[in-house]
């Protein structure tokens, strides 16, 4: 069976064929989910500001003009209402949001030689999930949604070479962990 | 000093370098033991995060964004079909007024026979109408009529901001 393209999905649901956004949520709602909860840190805030991202992108369709791809848009609201979330916790303030220049210290309790499985998902899971959040999110989207760096740039609305930075400074913590755990020669 | 820094071991690994400074890479990378074991790290790295799983919603979400939908549209709806029976009763009472005002004038005008007496008669009519009009907004009606529209406001004010609240609870549930 063909799988329709966003576009033919929306233009059905503007059309009056509200049930079919159904499959808008079904095909995003897994990957918002895991930025969400990389980035709020919690999976109850992440389910309810998920179900708020798909209330207002649905209330807003008359504003996608499709200029941009739908996931971009799509990703854009889910970004700017996590840090709207996060800024009403208290947790964070825009400016500090703002800052490439966040200093992080990566730690992780999962043992890694100690486990049966050896499982570096889960250890490097642990690691992602513990980036602050613009960090996190580059990396959610570069990986998991497979988005170019142009693409991330416009849903964070900063520029591709800050971008770079931070998904260069991700990776690089990531891998000084790795050094420092010395399982490098583990793990090749 | 390191001519290997993470930033360019990145582009390297994102394959963003020109060949020149790509053999460069190479070459440092095979005369430094510490610079492949960086790489290597690195590249365990990527290839990780490449298979990153996606972490699941609970499985009823989609029924419940679509079912949050519905509420949403019912939300104005229900304003709509409020302030239309609102509408409705003040053009009701409205033409009530106009109706009895009309058909005592009618009452009291006496009959016309002559086609000719048409221009004195609609000046008559409209002479009757002022005046009906004026009897009814006199200083004692009118003080009645403030009060019933009043409490008409006030009632249906009330029933709409109960409405609006009732369905905001609906909708967060």
């Amino acid at each position: 069976m063909k799988k329709l393209s966003d576009q033919e999905i929306l233009d059905s649901v503007i059309s009056g064929n509200q049930a079919d956004y159904s499959i808008i949520v079904d095909r995003y709602k897994n990957k918002a989910f895991s930025l969400l909860k990389r980035m709020l840190k919690n999976e109850q805030d992440a389910e309810e500001t998920l179900q708020d991202c798909f209330l207002k992108a649905y209330n807003s369709l008359s504003n996608f003009k499709g200029e941009a791809k739908f996931s971009t848009w799509f990703y854009r609201i889910v970004y700017n209402t996590a840090l709207t979330k996060l800024s009403s916790k208290k947790r964070k303030t825009e400016n500090e949001m703002s800052s490439v220049d966040d200093h992080f210290d990566l730690k992780s309790d999962y043992d890694f030689r100690s486990s049966e499985k050896k499982d570096l998902s889960v250890f490097i899971n642990d690691l992602v999930n513990q980036l602050p959040e613009r960090f996190a999110t580059v990396i959610n989207l570069y990986y998991l949604n497979e988005m170019s760096c142009e693409e991330i740039s416009k849903i964070l609305e900063i520029s591709v070479s800050n971008v770079k930075v931070i998904l260069h400074r991700s990776r690089s913590a990531l891998k000084d962990i790795i050094i420092e755990k010395n399982l490098v020669e583990e793990l090749i | 000093m390191n001519l290997l820094t993470d930033e360019i071991l990145n582009e390297f690994l994102d394959g963003n370098l020109n060949e020149q400074k790509r053999e460069e890479v190479e070459k440092l990378l095979a005369s430094s033991e510490n610079d492949r074991k960086r790489f290597s790290a690195l590249k365990v790295i990527h290839d990780e995060l490449s298979q990153l799983k996606e972490d699941e919603t609970s499985k009823d979400f989609t029924q419940l964004v679509i079912s949050k939908l519905g509420k949403k549209f019912e939300l104005p709806r229900h304003q709509k079909y409020f302030i239309f029976i609102i509408a409705s009763i003040f053009i009701f009472i409205c033409v009530g007024i106009v109706a009895y005002v009309a058909t005592t004038i009618i009452s009291t005008s006496s009959p016309q026979t002559e086609s000719t007496q048409v221009t004195e008669t609609v000046y008559q009519l409209s002479n009757g109408l002022i005046l009906e009009l004026k009897q009814i907004f006199s200083s004692k009606n009118l003080s009645l009529i403030g009060l019933v529209l009043s409490l008409g406001i006030i009632i249906s004010g009330y029933f709409f901001f109960e409405n609006q609240k009732r369905n905001k609870a609906n909708l967060s549930t």
